[in-house]
């Protein structure tokens, strides 16, 4: 006997496949499930902090600037005072956001052009200004801004020095025309010092007219001179400019110019409780809406899909499955700018651009994403429910409408479920498409993952928010599980008008152009509402003006980051889910089985950036494996969530395949081992291999669980929600173009091979 | 030479939470024995049968082949192969592929596999086809390919689950013969489970009737129909007649017995007199004979209904007290009779066999579930 042979033995031996079987269970509930719910535990032991974070009297401050891309970045400096028209000092200083010693990318701090501060008292006003300082360690400041957005509180925007010129003991200065309303005088500062301050002793001119945006300054020689210029205000507000240094009859200073000055563009605060309470309604009645309407419109599609035939069907099929396939931050991104008014750029060619709400905004972001989720649930259930009900109700003189309506569709409900279950965790899970969507319009409302993502990028500068982020986690883990139930017991429970019949109405509804009506506008639906905005992005990067060149070198890196996470992350869930599918299908124990499978569940409706942030937390608390290596955190994160896809799979696949196939094969002479590699995997290779394209489609869209587990790692849809929030708009959508272009070109590929293997 | 059991079962017994699947069964099957097991759906034929095979354990009970004990080995070392009724050819395979999966995972010589599929097609006429999958076959290929996978794997016990039952009727007949021919030419031992009573009649070395998880019966075909061992096995091999009452006189050639108003003969029994008992008859030994003729076990009776079928006819009578007969006689002879016609039903009495009234009473004891 040889050796291969003897190894078969002993693997598919009793007391082995008894410890590999408890080696996965083990592996799912400390791996997958604790981590996943893990953040519970903060509500029991960090109640207290968490209390006086959110229903203290205190306030975040969300501020937003231009992204400076000075060569010689360092770090930004976040000031804060309660006087207006403070200068920025070292006791302004609330927080830094630089590289932590490398544990960031310079990369990634110059792109976090964005913070929020938290613990403010909420009866102070506040005003902030943005230093960004550069490795000599020059600094310029940004304008100020107040959490109260009132124009007496703003100072204008800098101007930008942009050249000395020396000749004799004159230096010409020359500065961007500032455009600012109440323009009232430019001042020009110089002194030897290349730290100064700007103070009266410092004054050298002063020039009262805006396009006057140069002067001649006569200096001393033989020495280094440093210039600001500062714009006054009316009102007396005032912003300095960048500093220039120049050598007279001397060679220039090294650190002779300061970083261009930048733009605070938005800064506002809330009480943190209402930011909360505020992002988690919008996360709900948003998810909820959307489950409504992607119902009524999917229904009349599903039925359309498997009821008619007509030419063309499968490219429609495939139409509908497209929006699964795509990564959210691109679509998000796409939909924002077709439907949303865009801060800082010309409406775009086709696009409709009316609203600027949140609101409005999601609700249409979220249709386009859980739209196929309801189609795809309805139409299986749909093909499953045999045509012959209706047509034995229709031959009892039920109307078209009629007999639909009190036949099939009461036999229907699992699909509901099923459609309307999915499609809630998948609006209330978005976050990629979400912050990709809201940055694009400059929104200062989040929902409950968009918050969590935000907050979670800027707690790495400031561990403040880890209270308010654990807080906003708990309740959306509950909160959703909660609606999940509901739905579940609403749908099941409710009786619908069934025994009714309104002959005449609906016989009239069922004739004529009403049915063509109703088909007609639910694919006028389909293409203007989901179609079209999903796929908006090409339009908008064909027309749009092509800006500076993009750092496409991030870009692919964070792509490979992307395709080696997703590929990391579907061998783990295959090799782990699939054990565990078996498990669950084809355990005697049923009840331990049945628990098993709801438990596996839990993960696919918890949203995932409420997840990646519990898993995080977990990770990193633990004492006895203290991992904090981003992507394995991040490969932890994403096998969670998409270890339900894999498992169900694999247990959909067993329950419909036949026990006697096995049976058989055993005794034929088959070890367990053999059998599964020769006979059970064979036949649910097709839905293993869906579920493992779902798993890596899945890992390299996700945006939520990124973030939330690690701000610090750029995946390819975190570098477009970042250059989307650096208002890089012309790079993202190049961006999500190749990114789009990318996974369905591997969600292509990998259908041929299926149908090929299955074949 | 004499031979030894090939499989004996001691005490076999399992539960599924309240329903008993096996109780208690004990059965000794010989050497190359074509054993059917009969018995009505959910007897527990296929548990028993996955029991032997090692895919269902059993709560207690010992098994063992050649007097070896097997029930501690899994499936694969048992050296039986169980043929289920969907035949569960791999769908993913060609015909020879399925045919040398035996061979294949047992790790067996290239050549050797090869050459068993090979033999084992062509045994099967199927050596032609060995390209095509599973579901380009008819239902009788597929029966054939699945046996002749089973026989590559070279064991000698073959465990057959209803193997001839998705097949329609004249197939059936066709394979039924097949099956026989290749396990008596090949030396197998088989355990076939049907509810089918003629493929028990007609296959089987011997005949275990199987209800309730217990075996009531076992013996050759001839016996179980003649001499059932109790009113249900009467009643299921073949159909039977019952009349309910008392004994009311024993002797050495005949016994009698009283009730529902008639007074028949039967065959002798040692039931003590008076006690209580039921006489029953399988449908085709009831003669009918035209007009009241009076006579032993003689019943007369109306014809109620008739019903063609072919070489038989089957006849409903109703005799004077509302009870109805039921009879079933050659067409030859049951043509002559329609309905509403007087007759007299005559029961032969070496062929009405006497049993003690069942404990659950008459009613229960006929039910098949």
């Amino acid at each position: 006997m040889n050796l291969g042979r003897r190894a078969l033995n002993f693997v598919s031996g009793r007391s082995v496949s008894k410890a590999w079987y408890a080696f996965i269970i083990l592996f799912f509930l400390l791996i997958v499930l604790l981590p996943t719910l893990y953040v519970m535990s903060y509500a029991f032991t960090g109640w207290d902090d968490i209390q006086t974070q959110v229903f203290g009297n205190k306030k975040t401050t969300n501020l937003y600037w231009e992204k400076n891309n000075d060569p010689d970045f360092a770090r930004y400096e976040v000031h804060f005072s309660t006087t207006s028209g403070f200068a920025p000092n070292s006791s302004t200083l609330v927080l830094t956001i630089d590289t932590k010693g490398g544990d960031v990318s310079l990369e990634k701090a110059r792109s976090s052009a964005f913070t929020m501060v938290s613990g403010i008292p909420a009866g102070d006003r506040y005003y902030a200004r943005i230093r960004v300082v550069d490795s000599s360690g020059l600094w310029t400041d940004s304008n100020q801004l107040s959490d109260n957005m009132d124009a007496q509180y703003t100072s204008p925007e800098p101007v930008e020095l942009l050249s000395l010129w020396v000749q004799g003991d004159i230096v010409t200065l020359n500065w961007t025309v500032s455009e600012d309303d109440d323009f009232s005088s430019y001042e020009v500062y110089a002194s030897n010092d290349s730290q100064f301050v700007p103070g009266s002793a410092t004054l050298v001119d002063t020039i009262a007219i805006p396009t006057n945006h140069s002067t001649a300054v006569t200096v001393a020689l033989d020495e280094v001179h440093y210039f600001r210029v500062r714009v006054v205000e009316d009102s007396g507000l005032w912003t300095d400019s960048n500093l220039e240094g120049i050598g007279v009859n001397m060679p220039d200073p090294a650190d002779g110019s300061s970083p261009a000055p930048m733009v605070l563009t938005r800064s506002f605060s809330r009480e943190v409780l209402s930011q909360v309470t505020g992002a988690l309604t919008l996360s709900f009645v948003v998810a909820i809406i959307a489950t409504l309407i992607d119902l009524v419109v999917g229904l009349p599609i599903a039925w359309v899909l498997v009821r008619k035939e007509f030419r063309g069907k499968s490219y429609v099929n495939t139409l509908i499955d497209m929006p699964l396939a795509i990564p959210t931050a691109a679509m998000g991104f796409s939909a924002a700018l077709f439907w949303g008014i865009t801060p800082g750029i010309d409406k775009p060619w086709g696009a409709i651009s009316f609203t600027n709400s949140a609101f409005v905004l999601l609700l249409l972001l979220q249709i386009v994403f859980s739209f196929p989720y309801m189609v795809r649930s309805l139409a299986a259930i749909l093909e499953e429910i045999d045509i012959n009900y209706e047509v034995a109700a229709r031959a009892c003189g039920a109307s078209r409408l009629t007999a639909a309506r009190t036949v099939t569709l009461p036999l229907f409900r699992s699909g509901i479920v099923t459609g309307a279950i999915l499609c809630l965790a998948k609006t209330l899970s978005e976050t990629g498409g979400v912050m990709a969507a809201l940055s694009t319009i400059q929104s200062r409302e989040y929902n409950a993952t968009a918050l969590i993502g935000t907050m979670k990028s800027a707690s790495l500068f400031n561990d403040a928010l880890v209270p308010a982020l654990a807080f906003v986690s708990i309740v959306l883990i509950v909160l959703s599980i909660i609606l999940l139930i509901i739905v579940k017991l609403i749908v099941t429970k409710v009786k619908l008008p069934m025994r009714k019949v309104w002959t005449n109405l609906e016989k009239k509804l069922s004739k004529g152009a009403f049915p063509k009506l109703k088909d007609a506008g639910a694919f006028f639906f389909l293409t203007f509402v989901v179609l079209v905005p999903a796929f908006f992005i090409f339009g908008f990067v064909a027309t749009a003006e092509p800006s500076q060149t993009a750092d496409w070198g991030a870009f692919w890196s964070s792509l490979g980051l992307s395709f080696a996470i997703a590929g990391v992350v579907t061998t783990i869930v295959l090799l782990l889910g699939i054990p565990m599918g078996i498990l669950i299908a084809r355990s005697r124990k049923k009840k331990a089985a049945g628990v098993l499978d709801v438990l596996v569940n839990i993960p696919f409706i918890v949203p995932t950036a409420a997840l990646g942030f519990s898993l995080g937390l977990f990770w990193t608390t633990q004492p006895f494996l203290p991992v904090t290596a981003d992507v394995f955190l991040i490969v932890m994160a994403h096998v969670a969530f998409t270890y339900p896809f894999v498992v169900r799979n694999v247990v959909g696949a067993l329950e419909s395949l036949d026990t006697t196939y096995e049976d058989t094969a055993r005794t034929l002479g088959a070890k367990p081992l053999q059998v599964f590699r020769r006979v059970m995997f064979p036949m649910m290779k097709a839905s293993v291999l869906a579920g493992a394209i779902m798993t890596f489609t899945r890992s390299l869209g996700e945006t939520g669980a990124t973030l939330a587990v690690s701000p610090k790692a750029i995946t390819a849809p975190v570098y477009i929600v970042e250059l989307i929030r650096s208002g890089s708009f012309y790079q993202a959508g190049l961006a999500s173009i190749l990114l789009i272009m990318v996974s369905f070109i591997i969600v292509l590929v990998m259908r041929r091979l299926t149908t090929r293997g299955g074949a | 030479m004499p031979r030894i059991p090939s499989i004996r079962l001691e005490g076999l017994s399992k539960r599924f939470d309240d329903i008993v699947a096996a109780d208690d069964i004990s059965l000794e099957v010989k050497d190359g024995e074509y054993i059917v097991i009969l018995g009505p759906t959910g007897a527990g034929k296929t548990t028993l049968l996955k029991m032997i095979a090692g895919l269902t354990p059993p709560d207690s009970g010992k098994i063992f082949v050649d007097g070896k004990r097997v029930d501690n080995l899994p499936p694969e070392d048992r050296g039986m192969v169980y043929l289920s009724q969907t035949y569960a050819l791999f769908r993913h395979m060609t015909v020879w592929d399925n045919t040398k999966f035996g061979p294949t995972v047992k790790d067996w010589d290239e050549s050797k596999c090869d050459m068993l599929a090979r033999e084992m097609l062509n045994l099967v006429r199927l050596y032609d086809r060995r390209t095509a999958r599973p579901d380009e076959l008819s239902g009788g290929m597929k029966q054939r390919n699945a046996l002749a996978r089973a026989l590559a794997t070279d064991v000698k016990i073959l465990l057959l689950d209803e193997p001839l039952r998705a097949l329609d009727a004249r197939l059936r007949i066709e394979l039924r013969y097949e099956l026989a021919r290749l396990t008596s030419d090949l030396g197998i031992t088989a355990l076939h489970v049907t509810h089918d009573q003629e493929i028990a009649m007609t296959m089987a070395d011997r005949v275990a009737v199987l209800r309730k998880g217990r075996i009531e019966q076992l013996g050759r075909p001839e016996e179980i129909y003649d001499n059932p061992a109790r009113p249900f096995i009467c009643h299921f091999v073949g159909e039977a007649n019952f009349f309910e009452g008392t004994v009311h006189s024993v002797s050495e050639d005949h016994s009698e017995l009283e009730g529902e108003g008639h007074v028949l003969r039967a065959r002798p029994t040692n039931l003590p007199r008076g006690s209580e008992a039921c006489v029953g008859i399988k449908t085709e030994n009831v003669r009918l004979l035209d007009g009241v003729v009076e006579g032993q076990n003689h019943i007369p009776a109306k014809v109620v209904r008739k019903l063609f079928l072919g070489r038989l006819v089957s006849i409903v009578i109703e005799t004077d007290d509302g009870k109805m007969l039921h009879v079933k006689t050659p067409s030859s002879t049951g043509v002559g009779f329609s309905n509403g016609m007087e007759v007299t039903a005559h029961l032969e009495p070496s062929k009405c066999i006497i049993f003690p009234i069942p404990e659950k009473g008459l009613k229960e004891e006929l039910e098949v579930e």
